[in-house]
């Protein structure tokens, strides 16, 4: 089943001189339960992709159909309770609250979800423990490394329980060794709780990694490919 | 629960910023309170000292005398007023004057005079005028018409106790005519302009050399100053006279207070307005340094309502954790002036010839303190509506790619 379809997606920058054609009639479907990677070079539109399925940024032309729901015709409140309930987002920067700790980052979403406090707390101890940060609850981001800020971001991004994370560079300001895991921890998920991984992505380590490979280039895609 | 702990701790991410928009809460709030507690408790004594020594709360007259001077023009109903006012449990004391504007003449110097014949029993129970003599005695063992001036008056006179000046004034038929009379009592009040105009002498004396009977002012002296309007409403309804309180017998001093009053709310608004430029500051850096975090909250579903909230808690926590302190730090001044007394003699003759004391207590009201925690909570929230606004513009997908 299809968790994510556009059908001819375009998505046009009008600059102060020439409009760039970030998305040109983009037709795609990814199935629940995928672990895709979308690469390209810079400017190809992967985040321009990534944003608009994630209902962050609004199409030019073309449909967008996210868990059988047409995100392009949702208002603003609607499209902002939609990404809370169904999209989880690891982001190049973790962009976790500075101010919270990780067991409380993790807890913040559920919290607007308005889950109970046990279930909160459960959920977030045990999605910690599952990217090996149980013994860093605690802590707050500004006292761990980058590795371990990203492996409590997926734990963010999994905590509202979403149809699918999507992943902009979430490797690109990490060290091999904390790539590494943070691909172990993704792909464990993905195996074993069947969650739906989407990743833009320069990273040639997530790409061996990823099982479905699309390609952009200026708007267009122009591979696809599933591994065996 | 959890926005609040985040707008709590957000607070304290840039503590060096915090605690300088706390400072000037701090000063700014304590400036406020001493400055209106140093000029309430100035206002405060003059009003007491207006009162008490010169006009008592309320004063009837008749219309005429208001309009000519003219000492002729006395109370018609004088007796039953004083009858009435004698039954009244709310007045401590009431005295009957009779009053001429006139000359003080000694060999070397004249001054105009506003020469006040008074009941020298009922005028003590009305003015302590005795309290306020600093030489000679009130009224007692002479020979001779007994006077008590002013310090100020006897200056300006060069004369001193137990001299001699002469009193001119109008007589009922409007002819100059004047008495000797003797310097018994010299006063001093925290007024010079009171001091140097009003002669004290025995009531039957005057009313005698200017061939008139009756009064023409009576001075009322209440209780409880808060029944001033309520006494005020119900003489004026029996009596044709004219009755006034204190802030209309002394118009000068109500203007004053007024004038005095917008100063002072001016001054609080321009603190205030500054204060409140220093937060929206303040918090319009903190959108500004935190748009990828505002950003990242709107991406993964908080709301705009929560984003604005959150500002306004943050905004809100910043301006009121300083409040306080300020008002802790403002009464303690308040209290320690109070104590203590502030010394202005280095202008007492500017100051007295205004009638304020040179010993200031500072004093506010209870109430004023609430009154300015609530307007310390409206600006703070007001403050607030700018940075939470500004933070409601922005874009999620382009607010979490900013560097």
């Amino acid at each position: 089943m299809s968790v994510i379809k556009t059908h001819q997606l375009s998505k046009i920058y009008n600059g102060s001189a020439v409009a760039v054609h970030a998305l040109n009639k983009v037709d795609l479907h990814i199935e629940e339960g995928e672990f895709t990677a979308i690469v390209g070079p810079s400017g190809s539109g992967k985040t321009t992709l990534l944003n608009i399925i994630g209902g962050l940024d609004n199409a030019t032309s073309g449909d967008v159909e996210v868990a059988g729901k047409d995100i392009t015709r949702m208002s603003e409140n609607d499209l902002i309770d939609f990404r809370l309930h169904n999209i989880g987002f690891v982001f190049q920067a973790y962009n976790l609250i500075p101010v919270l700790t990780a067991q409380e980052n993790v807890e913040f979403i559920m919290l607007m979800q308005k889950r109970d406090k046990k279930e909160r707390h459960e959920r977030a101890m045990s999605l910690l423990k599952a990217v090996g940060l149980e013994s860093q609850a605690d802590k707050r981001p500004s006292q761990m490394s980058g590795g371990q800020q990203q492996r409590v971001a997926v734990a963010r991004a999994l905590a509202s329980r979403p149809r699918f994370v999507l992943a902009d560079e979430p490797t690109a300001n990490l060290d091999s060794v904390s790539t590494s895991n943070l691909l172990d921890i993704m792909a464990r998920l993905n195996q074993e709780e069947g969650t739906t991984f989407v990743f833009s992505t320069h990273d040639q380590r997530v790409i061996d990694r990823a099982r479905r490979v699309i390609t952009l280039e200026d708007g267009h895609i122009v591979s696809d490919e599933t591994k065996a | 629960m959890m926005l609040v702990q985040i707008a709590w701790r957000n607070v304290w991410r840039n503590r060096g910023r915090s605690l300088v928009v706390m400072m000037a809460m701090v000063v700014g709030i304590s400036s406020v309170i001493f400055l209106m507690a140093f000029s309430w408790g100035m206002y405060d004594y003059r009003i007491k000292e207006a009162i008490e020594k010169e006009s008592s709360h309320i004063q009837i007259h008749n219309p005429k005398y208001k309009e000519f001077m003219e000492a002729k023009f006395t109370i018609a109903d004088a007796n039953q007023l004083d009858q009435k006012l004698g039954k009244d449990s709310r007045v401590k004391a009431v005295s009957n004057r009779f009053v001429v504007m006139g000359m003080a003449l000694s060999s070397r110097s004249n001054v105009p005079a506003r020469i006040i014949g008074v009941d020298t029993l009922e005028e003590n129970k009305t003015t302590d005028l005795s309290g306020s003599l600093t030489e000679g005695e009130y009224f007692t063992g002479t020979k001779g018409i007994p006077v008590l001036v002013g310090e100020k008056l006897a200056k300006d006179l060069k004369l001193g106790l137990k001299k001699k000046p002469v009193l001119q004034f109008q007589d009922a038929n409007g002819d100059m005519t004047a008495i000797k009379v003797k310097i018994v009592g010299l006063y001093k009040t925290n007024n010079s302009m009171f001091d140097g105009m009003n002669v004290f002498i025995p009531k039957e004396a005057l009313q005698n050399a200017a061939k008139i009977k009756g009064v023409n002012e009576i001075a009322i002296l209440l209780n409880d100053a808060r029944d001033v309007d309520d006494v005020k409403t119900e003489l004026q309804s029996g009596t044709k006279s004219m009755v006034e309180t204190w802030k209309e017998s002394i118009p000068e001093l109500a203007i004053a207070i007024d004038t005095f009053d917008k100063t002072m709310f001016i001054i609080v608004l321009i603190l205030f307005l500054a204060v409140a430029i220093g937060i929206i500051n303040t918090m319009l850096m903190a959108v500004l340094e935190r748009v990828r975090e505002i950003g990242m909250l709107m991406a993964v579903g908080m709301n705009k309502d929560k984003v604005f909230s959150m500002f306004m808690l943050e905004t809100i926590f910043l301006s009121l954790a300083g409040a306080p302190i300020g008002i802790f730090l403002g009464w303690a001044l308040v209290a320690w002036g109070n104590h203590s007394g502030i010394n202005l003699s280095m202008y007492g003759e500017g100051l007295s010839s205004m009638g304020f004391s040179n010993m200031v207590y500072p004093s506010l009201p209870v109430k004023d303190y609430f009154i300015l925690t609530g307007e310390i909570i409206v600006i703070s929230i007001l403050a607030a509506l700018v940075p939470a606004y500004r933070s409601l513009r922005l874009n999620p997908a382009t607010a979490i790619r900013k560097i």
